[in-house]
């Protein structure tokens, strides 16, 4: 990936709260033009990672380059260049949908040229966003906020859990619309724990577990690295299971030890690489 | 980008701020209905007030408010037109830098174009006209108490006006409170917890220069102890070293939040 193309470059960041170590030496960078999904558990330091790449929490050591520059807390006009979408739904309860979407929209400082998109894939009708966020079901509240996060069409998008209580049709209608954005040449960060979502649509993956990096690679290399799942159908009919690397002769050996009836191999999907590592580092 | 914040803020304290604003109209408004009573009673009730002398501001019995211009000037200084300043100045202040912080909507407003500077300065300007409305909103019921009972002419307009201004000043104090507490505080409600604390200290010490014996000079340890509507009626200008007093702590406390804005090592 050339560094002309490089939207955000985040290296050695560290985060402590008190004597937990929240973030620990987390490289991260997203180019234009591809979907990095950010992987963890609860708890792994995602949305550590994202507070800090939009400046919302300063790191205690690390560099953050936005746009080729370093963060600028004087100056807002990079952050108009970014969508942010918060994973905790914390838009303003007491005011109308609408006056949230114009609010956000003036403060980004550009005209909203993909709000009627937006709200039409979302299936957020004028009747909702005359509604108090606060009357909203969960599902409209997170789709306002996707709305309010996308609506000046950024050219590098941060989002937390965006499909968050989102119904299957406007999830899988949001993710259609990342593919869209990712061909438009955006840059998209997609921090996430619903794998099959991030199977369907990500370049390339970043896993973190306990605020360390345990892995960054394209979606093709980690289907090579893939682990695959051995299910063994013994004689007397009863079945066991194993998660094994791709050549593992022990393994082979054990299986036919065995004598099995029928033998059924298969790529193990990112649930399952991903709880092998944390396996691993814990 | 702060002129969009402050059009927020404004919008969404509306409510507030014109129930608030009410408080000191509405002592006007009765102070000036009860002026004609006041006035034929003076006899009876002045060893009355001279019993509670301790327990008002100096400043009331400085003047004589068995004269128009004296009791048209209590609205200016009645407890509930200074709670007016202070529940107003709160209202613009801590729900959203300390309020919205705590809930999580500062994070969606800092992730705009919007810097944090802009944010104090959005606050300013939505709080400073207030604290301007705020101050006047004594005049404008003393005002109309007097047209009720036809006593407008005899109103030293000119003084009350320069004592309209201090008491936006003492609201520009209180203000600059609220942005340096809510700047500092990471939810509304320790926010709400100092500022209170601070402005009850600040009535306290006013309050305790008054009743105890020998203790005059601790009101200059309080906002309040600046604010003299008193002096300003009898000499008919504000004093500036008041005016200095009240205005260089507030900007003093601005530049502080600010600072600390710049500083914060979380939203």
């Amino acid at each position: 990936m050339s560094a002309r193309s490089m939207l955000l470059a985040a290296e050695g960041l560290r985060v402590r709260f008190g004597n937990a170590e929240a973030l620990r030496d987390v490289h991260l960078d997203v180019c234009a033009g591809e979907i990095h999904a950010f992987l963890g558990p609860n708890g792994a330091g995602k949305t550590t990672t994202l507070r800090v790449l939009m400046d919302l929490q300063r790191p205690d050591a690390g560099t953050v380059r936005v746009f080729g520059a370093p963060l600028d807390r004087s100056d807002g006009a990079w952050r108009g260049r970014i969508g942010w979408l918060r994973g905790e739904n914390a838009l303003f309860p007491f005011m109308r949908a609408q006056a949230v979407l114009d609010l956000l929209q003036a403060l980004s400082g550009a005209k909203a040229t993909r709000q009627r998109e937006l709200l039409e894939i979302f299936g957020l009708t004028d009747e909702v966003l005359r509604r108090r966020i606060g009357a909203l079901s969960s599902g409209m509240r997170q789709a306002v906020a996707i709305v309010a996060a996308m609506q000046h069409d950024p050219e590098l998008l941060l989002l937390d859990e965006p499909t968050n209580a989102l119904d299957p049709i406007v999830r899988a209608r949001f993710l259609a619309h990342l593919r869209v954005l990712r061909g438009e040449g955006k840059g998209i960060l997609l921090s996430s724990h619903v794998l099959d979502e991030v199977e369907a649509v990500a370049d390339r993956i970043t896993l973190i577990h306990r605020g360390a990096v345990l892995m960054s690679t394209t979606l093709r290399e980690l289907a090579e690295r893939l682990p695959r799942k051995v299910r063994v159908i013994l004689a007397d009919g009863t079945t066991r299971e194993w998660l094994a690397p791709r050549a593992d002769t022990a393994l082979l050996r054990e299986l036919a030890a065995l004598e099995p009836a029928a033998v059924n191999i298969e790529d193990a999907g990112l649930e399952e690489l991903f709880r092998s590592l944390g396996e691993e580092a814990a | 980008m702060s002129g969009i914040i402050s059009g927020w803020i404004w919008r969404r304290s509306r409510t507030g701020l014109i129930l608030v604003t009410l408080l000191p109209l509405l002592v006007g408004t009765i102070n000036g209905i009860a002026w004609p009573v006041w006035s034929k009673e003076r006899e009876v009730l002045r060893p009355v007030l001279l019993r509670l002398r301790p327990f008002v501001r100096t400043e009331v019995t400085e003047v004589d408010i068995f004269t128009p211009e004296g009791a048209f000037m209590i609205p200016f200084q009645h407890p509930l037109s200074l709670l007016a300043c202070a529940l107003a100045m709160a209202m613009l202040t801590l729900p959203i830098l300390a309020g919205e912080r705590g809930r999580g909507g500062l994070e969606i407003l800092l992730t705009t174009r919007l810097t944090r500077k802009g944010l104090l300065r959005g606050v300013l300007r939505a709080a400073l006209p207030a604290a301007l409305c705020i101050g006047h909103a004594p005049l404008l019921g003393t005002l109309i108490g007097a047209a009720l009972v036809g006593e407008v002419h005899a109103l030293p307009l000119a003084t009350y006006e320069c004592i309209a201004l201090q008491l936006a000043m003492l609201a520009c104090w209180l203000m600059a409170l609220g942005i340096l507490v809510g700047t500092c505080a990471n939810d509304g409600t320790r926010a709400l917890r100092t500022y209170v604390l601070v402005v009850a200290v600040t009535f306290v010490l006013d309050f305790s220069s008054h009743a105890l014996k020998g203790m005059d000079d601790i009101k200059f340890f309080s906002p309040l102890g600046w604010y003299d509507p008193g002096v300003i009626l009898q000499s008919g200008h504000t004093p500036p070293l008041s005016a200095a007093v009240l205005l260089g702590t507030a900007l003093l406390m601005l530049f502080t939040a600010l600072d600390a804005a710049d500083r914060r090592i979380s939203a």
